[in-house]
């Protein structure tokens, strides 16, 4: 088979173009960052501030989580109709036994302080991310997930009385913030 | 040197190999969303599909997702690995030492 350099060109910019087409659906993911943002950012903005009554903030961040989740499942049944992911099943066991096994660690250890509680449970999802992100050779969300470890760990340790603003700053803000940028750069 | 490769070639399957090959190898695209971003009808993209599904380099899967049947197609591993030699082929020949 022989084609000319014009030809060629021309395959080329075909292939870029087409590319370009498949970027702008990624702007889909950025939903995820937006909605799960926002459930940290209130919620934290609520433990922080709301600390004299705690039902407030539990029904807060009930209502947060909840929310969240059936959003998140609803985004997850609807990009189905544009591409799936053949693990994407495997991970959500993967997030099931996560959480299971969660709930038996807190049951086992001895008492912690509420702030200790968050920074384990935070810490527990990103290590999830992680996990996610190396099955699904996703290198921004095992950085990104990395990072706000790192991000969590120095709020716990440094700041320590505004642990939950810092959260709210760094945890949820940031993502609320990465989760608008995605969805804006590739709509 | 790198070879061209017919089959991947005509600018149609061109397409849909561009589509299939960045994804990662577990992501599979639904037909009505390729068909969508390709401007393709369903018998011109099927017809296509059906010839890359042949030439091995392409696998396709029926299933129902909330009741109503889908099909979902990724690229195999002789798909991605045809499709990259034909695209270093193409930049060879724009170097100006291949095929012309």
């Amino acid at each position: 088979m022989n084609i000319s350099p014009e030809e060629a060109q021309q395959a080329l910019a075909s292939i870029q173009q087409t590319k370009e087409r498949l970027r702008k659906g990624y702007g889909y993911y950025g939903y995820y960052g937006i909605i799960w943002g926002f459930v940290w950012l209130v919620g934290f903005l609520a433990s922080q501030f709301l600390t004299s009554r705690p039902a407030v903030i539990g029904w807060t961040w009930g209502i947060l989580v909840l929310a969240g989740w059936i959003s998140s499942a609803w985004l997850g049944m609807h990009q189905a109709t544009y591409v799936r992911s053949v693990i994407g099943a495997r991970l959500g066991l993967f997030f099931l036994a996560l959480f299971a096994f969660a709930i038996l660690w807190f049951i086992i250890l001895p008492p912690l302080s509420g702030k200790l509680y968050i920074l384990l449970f935070v810490t527990l999802i990103f290590f999830g991310g992680v996990v996610s992100g190396v099955f699904s050779r996703s290198v921004l969300a095992v950085i990104s997930c990395v990072s706000l470890t790192v991000i969590s760990l120095i709020g716990y340790y440094l700041v320590l009385g505004y642990f939950y603003l810092w959260m709210a700053i760094f945890g949820g803000l940031s993502m609320f913030c990465f989760g608008l940028y995605v969805r804006l750069r590739w709509r | 040197m790198a070879e061209l490769n017919e089959i991947i070639h005509q600018p149609v399957r061109l397409k849909i190999m561009s589509v299939l090959v960045p994804l990662n190898d577990e992501v599979q695209v639904n037909f009505t969303y390729l068909k969508s971003l390709l401007d393709l009808t369903d018998g011109n993209l099927g017809a296509h599909l059906r010839k890359l599904e042949e030439a091995g380099y392409i696998e396709i899967t029926k299933t129902f997702v909330n009741n109503k049947p889908q099909t979902y197609i990724e690229a195999t591993a002789a798909g991605r690995r045809a499709f990259r030699e034909h695209v270093a082929a193409l930049e060879e020949i724009l170097r100006g030492n291949g095929h012309q």
